[in-house]
């Protein structure tokens, strides 16, 4: 038996590898786009943190210049100007005493000489500081004016310039310089940190970091693109190395406005890649869960696919190899499903049949030849009833679409659905032919008997109550009432031999020892018991020197005796029976002619069956069981021959049987062994 | 003298009829084949005929059938002589015309009887 993948089992692998691929796909999208969302979100905090911060040093660093603006504006620079050279350093140490907050408070002269500078020793007055950044600003501009980040001298700190011009009149009659440490800017961002790491990068006109880490290595950010950017006044986020950090950046910058500074705000990578990370490993987690329970339901789905295909499978190889006819309607009657036993019965095939009534491509007939209805089948019944229902003993026929009729039993059970519907019918259709002969030859059997039986016991009967009450009878109607007794008592011997022969013979319990025999010897006893039958019509007519043959003398004997007694019996006692025997290669064949009735080549045919009589008068007449040849025929074919006859109606008979002619001398208990066995396995 | 006709193919029925009906009264004539029977009957248009069911060439019944319906031979008391004794055969054999039907295996005595008190003479 073999079983086929079903397409829909394949279909169903193939829709789940589909489903795994795409909750992948589905997962790799979450990644990619958490991953978008979580980088938007980090670079609009930095963007917003940038603003701040940019806001926070614009309005600290401007609320400063304009202190300084102030100054330049007040009369402080006019009382500057009218002061002595020699005062001013008191005063401008005065002044600075009043804003803290400055590093230092320079005076300048137009022409770019330190007037005086507070604290002392900042800076010596007279010397040239025209190359200074706020000087420089202050004078091109001629207003107040942002310096970028510079150092006093060689080794100090960075400092940013605030400068501011003041005029006698139109001219520019000084410039106040005051300076700011660059490390103001963090207290002036203060809170404008950020919530999640990174730093805040300060960037100044000329490119050079104020603020954040990178200001220790003094790193200048002019080639960097963002910074770059912010100092030309845009905003914007990316991804970017950066001076001072190692790896990519996630970086967001906006101008500082009014200062020509930039502010850049940048966080690790890590920032990103951390929660992108962990939503990832759970994502991944979460596919593999969904892979591995798809791939269970798919393990499971597969076996019980599987399973059902192997079911049906099983279910369909059941109903080709099944020797019944098997067929399948639906409910309205229609043929669903006919096996190949019932296809060959029938002479339809399921294709052919399919949707057909099941009245028109399986029409049945009683035992009147009269059509069946619907109705009335077995299968129509079973649905209504809804029960299994059979057909009665051989009361069906089946009309097969060849032509041919074909006795059968049917058996149909209802199919019902799990709610209780019937959805159809199965019905299982027997060829009973062979039983219907067995029937027959049983009916023929009990037939043959009760008259073999009857007609002896008639006379046994009769005529000893004819002798018990007539005492009238005279001594030969006496003695021939006896012999009719004495005939018909060893005619029912003869009967109930044959039965139990033919009963032993079927049921193997018969047979054959086979010997050494010499068919002379035989024939002459045979002979003996023949001659109230008329034995002496007998010529046994055997060669000199026949060979001795296997045989089991007792059966050779009654295998004798039918043929002969067959002979005389149908035959008229005027005619001869003839017994010869001749040798064919190592068989010897017996034959029994003679010129009594004889059979038609049909009657031949059939002449060794069981209770088979030829159907005619002539045989009728002189009565027998139908048995003597078919137990003639078995008991030949134990011996390890065979049988045949030739015959012509109204000429006469030849019966002609072999057996094995024994050996020469020597071994002939092995050879009784061995053709001993040959009899048995047949 | 009354004239019987037996028909059976068994010899020994018919000898043993014979030997229990044959007498001054009665004359037995003896057929084995129904058209042996038919020719008997029409030639000695016997007083009884004792008719066997199961003939060679033919059915007792079929026999019967064909005397009944004869006006010339339809007189004639007809028993079927039976060994079955299956209602189907007795409703053909009635059907056929038959008088009475004896069922084998018969007891000669009873027979004889039988035999007697269709002819109205009892002994």
């Amino acid at each position: 038996m073999r079983y086929t993948r079903s397409p829909r089992l394949r279909a169903a692998i193939v829709a789940l590898v589909i489903a795994v691929v795409v909750v992948g796909a589905l997962g790799a999208w979450q990644v990619t786009a958490a991953r978008d969302s979580q980088r938007t979100q980090i670079v609009n905090g930095e963007l917003t943190a940038a603003r701040l911060a940019s806001s926070a040093v614009q309005s600290g660093i401007s609320s400063r210049l304009q202190l300084v603006s102030n100054l330049a504006e007040q009369n402080v620079a006019k009382t500057l100007t009218d002061t002595r050279p020699s005062d001013l350093q008191s005063l401008v140490d005065e002044v600075r005493g009043l804003y803290p907050q400055f590093e230092t408070l320079a005076v300048d002269s137009p022409s770019g000489v330190l007037l005086a500078v507070s604290p002392k020793g900042e800076g010596t007055p007279g010397t040239r500081v025209s190359d200074k950044p706020a000087f420089a600003g202050a004078i091109s501009t001629g207003a107040p004016y942002v310096s970028k980040a510079f150092r006093l001298s060689g080794d100090g700190p960075l400092v940013i310039g605030l400068a501011a011009p003041f005029f006698s009149g139109k001219t520019i009659a000084g410039v106040i310089v005051c300076t700011i440490p660059v490390t103001i800017l963090g207290s002036i961002m203060g809170s404008a940190g950020l919530q999640s790491g990174g730093s805040i990068v300060v960037v100044d006109q000329s490119g050079r970091a104020l603020a954040g880490p990178a200001v220790v290595s003094g790193a200048t950010y002019v080639h960097t693109q963002a910074a770059a950017r912010a100092l030309h006044g845009a905003e914007g986020t990316g991804t970017a190395t950066l001076p001072g950090f190692s790896g990519n950046r996630l970086v967001a910058y906006t101008p500082v406005l009014g200062l020509g500074w930039g502010i850049l705000v940048e966080q690790p990578m890590s920032a990103l890649n951390d929660p992108i990370g962990t939503l990832t490993v759970h994502l991944a987690l979460i596919d593999a869960l969904v892979v591995l329970i798809a791939v269970v339901t798919a393990v499971v789905l597969a076996r019980l696919l599987g399973q059902l295909a192997k079911e049906r499978d099983e279910a369909a190889a059941v109903m080709a190899s099944v020797g019944e006819g098997v067929a399948t309607v639906d409910a309205a009657g229609r043929v669903v499903r006919l096996n190949p036993a019932l296809e060959r019965l029938s002479g339809h095939t399921t294709a052919s049949a399919r949707g057909l009534q099941w009245t028109e491509v399986l029409p049945f007939v009683d035992d009147r030849r009269q059509a069946l209805a619907w109705s009335d089948s077995v299968v129509a019944r079973a649905m209504s009833e809804r029960r299994v229902v059979a057909s009665h003993g051989f009361s069906r026929t089946l009309l097969s679409a060849n032509g041919t009729s074909i006795p059968v039993a049917v058996t149909a059970a209802p199919l019902t659905t799990d709610d209780g519907h019937i959805s159809g019918a199965v019905a299982v259709i027997r060829d009973v032919s062979r039983e219907r002969e067995v029937d027959e030859l049983k009916s023929s059997l009990v037939s043959t008997v009760s008259h073999e039986l009857r007609t002896p016991l008639t006379m046994i009967r009769g005529f000893s109550e004819l002798l018990l009450s007539r005492k009238d009878l005279d001594s030969k109607r006496s003695k021939e009432a006896l012999e009719h007794i004495h005939d018909s008592s060893r005619r029912l011997g003869r009967l109930i031999d044959d039965l139990l022969s033919v009963s032993r013979i079927e049921s193997g319990g018969l047979r054959s020892d086979l010997n050494l025999v010499g068919l002379r010897q035989v024939a002459d006893e045979v002979l003996v018991t023949l001659e109230p039958a008329g034995g002496e019509r007998v010529d046994i007519d055997l060669p000199e020197g026949l060979p001795t043959v296997l045989a089991d003398p007792d059966q050779l004997f009654q295998v004798l005796t039918n043929l002969l007694s067959n002979a005389l019996k149908y035959s008229s006692g005027e005619s001869r029976v003839n017994m010869s025997a001749s040798v064919a290669r190592d068989q010897l064949h017996v034959s029994v002619t003679d010129e009594g009735i004889g059979m038609t080549p049909g009657e031949a045919a059939q002449v060794f069956g069981k209770f088979s009589r030829v159907d005619r008068p002539e045989v009728r007449e002189v009565g027998g069981t139908g048995l003597g040849l078919y137990i003639t025929r078995r008991l030949v074919d134990m011996m390890g021959g065979s049988i045949w006859v030739r015959s012509k109606a109204g000429e006469g008979s030849v019966f002609t049987f072999s057996l094995r002619v024994a050996p020469a001398d020597d071994g002939g208990v092995v050879v009784k062994e061995q053709v001993y066995a040959q009899a048995a396995d047949r | 003298m009354r004239k019987l006709l037996i028909v059976d193919d068994e010899e020994g029925v018919r000898s043993l009829v014979r030997m229990t009906l044959e007498s001054d009264k009665y004359e037995i004539l003896e057929a084995k084949r129904g058209d042996d029977a038919l020719r008997l009957v029409r030639e000695h248009l016997p007083d009884l005929v004792l008719l066997d069911v199961m003939l060679p060439d033919t059915s007792g019944v079929e026999v019967c059938r064909a005397l009944k319906s004869d006006p010339e031979t339809a007189p004639v008391t007809i028993v079927m002589l039976t060994a079955k004794a299956q209602n189907s055969d007795l409703e053909d054999a009635e059907g056929a015309g038959a008088d009475g039907y004896f069922t084998k295996p018969f007891s000669p005595v009873a027979l004889l009887r039988r035999v007697d008190m269709i002819f109205g003479d009892p002994e």
